[in-house]
């Protein structure tokens, strides 16, 4: 995300602020979950190691210093302790040498690094457009409201919602169109 | 062989388009999914637990340990459910002459006025959560948008996921006065609960006689009465003393009606009630009599 607002969110975690935290989790898990699962290829470990890998992140919040990007430290991470549970389930039960090759080589940590100019682009985006439409964007992808929920607390019709919302997205695809994730 | 080669490339551009798309829609739609739901749910927990020191460690796992833990275990199940039947599964809370904040089962806060009454559970059923109230008072309810907080009255039903508001109902009077000052509350009469006025920040919705309407803000010291900041422009010295009365659970009277227009224009922030008391009985030449319990101002002779 945008390194103003990454900065804010670091700042509020160190603090302990679970709000901001939830925020992180939210943003990030599915997409580790996912980069996880391709290296280890095993859903319910993945899962776990996701999961362990954000509670170390609150168990740490005093004491953390992440230099670069959340996104480059928190794949960094998932890919280590990947690594370290393969090697682990290599040493236990027979594994196959040419296998761990080839997951190694499919793993580009370039990969993450466009993942994160998309994540940049995206937010650099979402802070151009009016206030209005990214009010309702954020409600709807930020906060999980539904369309009615929106359109009550903000007292508008839910077609006018839908509009914005449809506008909004159009608006994302059209100027994300050029980004190619290989 | 030109077209095969355009047509593949398109494609494969195609390809792309879709992928990165897909990718950008990824982003954050996948942030409120059903997954995500359950382990934001699973990590919640873990760090509640942490925060209340609960240690896991391999020893548990020690057979013996299991025993011994096992036995422990029925005999504190059986002393906890004793003590569960003997002990009173509601608290009521009343004030008198002061105000009170009370903390509920699940986080959130109700700030009592005088002469009032709560009454909830000591844990929340796993629907709702429901209080009783009798009188004033402003609620911070904790969000939980699977649980609805239920505030009823003698008259009304007011419901809300996560806001604050405040409530008035009075004993005895068909009428109970909301006042939201974040999110969405949903106001009913109990006599007809379909009925459902919905309010929004800054509304001040009305239940009188069993019918539900929103009326204009009724002044920016409504709230006062808990956060003590008072501006007065150009008011009636009849609804300064109504609301101070409010505000400090006292019983100023005005002794004759000629009292009752004069016109106050002040601010009182966060000072105590003898305070207000002195300043206006100065502003406007008064002196205070105690009488039962009640203080009577009139004019200085």
């Amino acid at each position: 995300m945008v390194k103003q607002e990454e900065k804010q969110l670091l700042k509020a975690l160190k603090k302990g602020d679970v709000k901001s935290f939830e925020f992180m989790f939210r943003f990030y898990y599915e997409p580790l979950l996912g980069y996880a699962q391709k290296i280890i290829k095993v859903e319910a470990e993945a899962e776990e190691l996701t999961q362990e890998l954000f509670l170390k992140l609150w168990r740490n919040r005093k004491t953390l210093s992440i230099k670069h990007s959340l996104a480059a430290y928190l794949y960094r991470s998932i890919y280590n302790s990947c690594m370290q549970w393969l090697k682990r389930e290599k040493l236990s039960r027979q594994y196959q040498k040419d296998n761990i090759k080839q997951e190694v080589s499919e793993i580009n940590p370039d990969e993450i690094l466009k993942y994160e100019e998309l994540n940049r682009k995206f937010f650099d985006l979402m802070e151009a457009l009016p206030e209005r439409r990214r009010l309702i964007f954020k409600m709807s992808r930020f906060q999980g409201l539904k369309y009615k929920e929106i359109a009550e607390m903000l007292s508008i019709s839910l077609k006018t919602v839908e509009a914005n919302m449809s506008k909004t997205l159009q608006y994302l695809r059209e100027n994300l169109r050029e980004y190619r994730i290989q | 062989m030109n077209i095969g080669f355009n047509e593949h490339r398109n494609q494969s551009e195609n390809i792309e388009k879709m992928k990165s798309e897909k990718e950008l829609l990824e982003l954050t739609s996948n942030m409120y999914s059903k997954k995500t739901d359950l382990a934001w749910n699973n990590m919640l927990a873990e760090i509640n637990q942490e925060a209340e020191g609960k240690v896991h460690g391999n020893f548990i796992f020690n057979p013996w340990f299991l025993k011994v833990a096992a036995g422990f275990l029925v005999l504190l199940g059986l002393t906890w459910g004793i003590w569960q039947i003997l002990r009173p599964q509601r608290d009521t809370v009343r004030t008198l002459l002061s105000q009170r904040e009370i903390l509920l089962p699940d986080g959130s806060s109700v700030y009592l006025n005088g002469n009032s009454q709560i009454s909830y559970p000591n844990s929340f059923a796993s629907d709702s959560r429901k209080v009783f109230l009798r009188g004033e008072a402003f609620f911070k309810v904790k969000k939980n948008r699977n649980k609805a907080f239920i505030v009823e009255t003698e008259n009304a039903q007011i419901k809300v996921f996560g806001t604050s508001f405040n409530v008035f109902a009075p004993k005895g009077r068909n009428r109970v006065e909301v006042m939201v000052k974040t999110g969405v509350v949903g106001l009913a009469s109990r006599g007809d609960l379909n009925d459902q006025l919905i309010l929004h920040e800054g509304d001040f919705g009305l239940l009188d006689a069993g019918k539900t309407s929103i009326k204009s803000s009724p002044g920016e010291n409504y709230l006062s009465w808990r956060t003590k900041v008072f501006r007065f422009k150009q008011e009636s010295l009849q609804q300064v003393v109504s609301d101070i009365n409010r505000a400090y659970v006292k019983h100023i009277e005005l002794a004759t009606d000629s009292l009752k227009t004069l016109q106050l224009t002040s601010t009182y922030y966060k000072v105590g009630f003898n305070t207000i008391l002195e300043s206006i009985c100065l502003t406007f030449h008064l002196q205070q009599n105690q009488l039962e319990g009640k203080i009577i101002l009139s004019k200085q002779k």
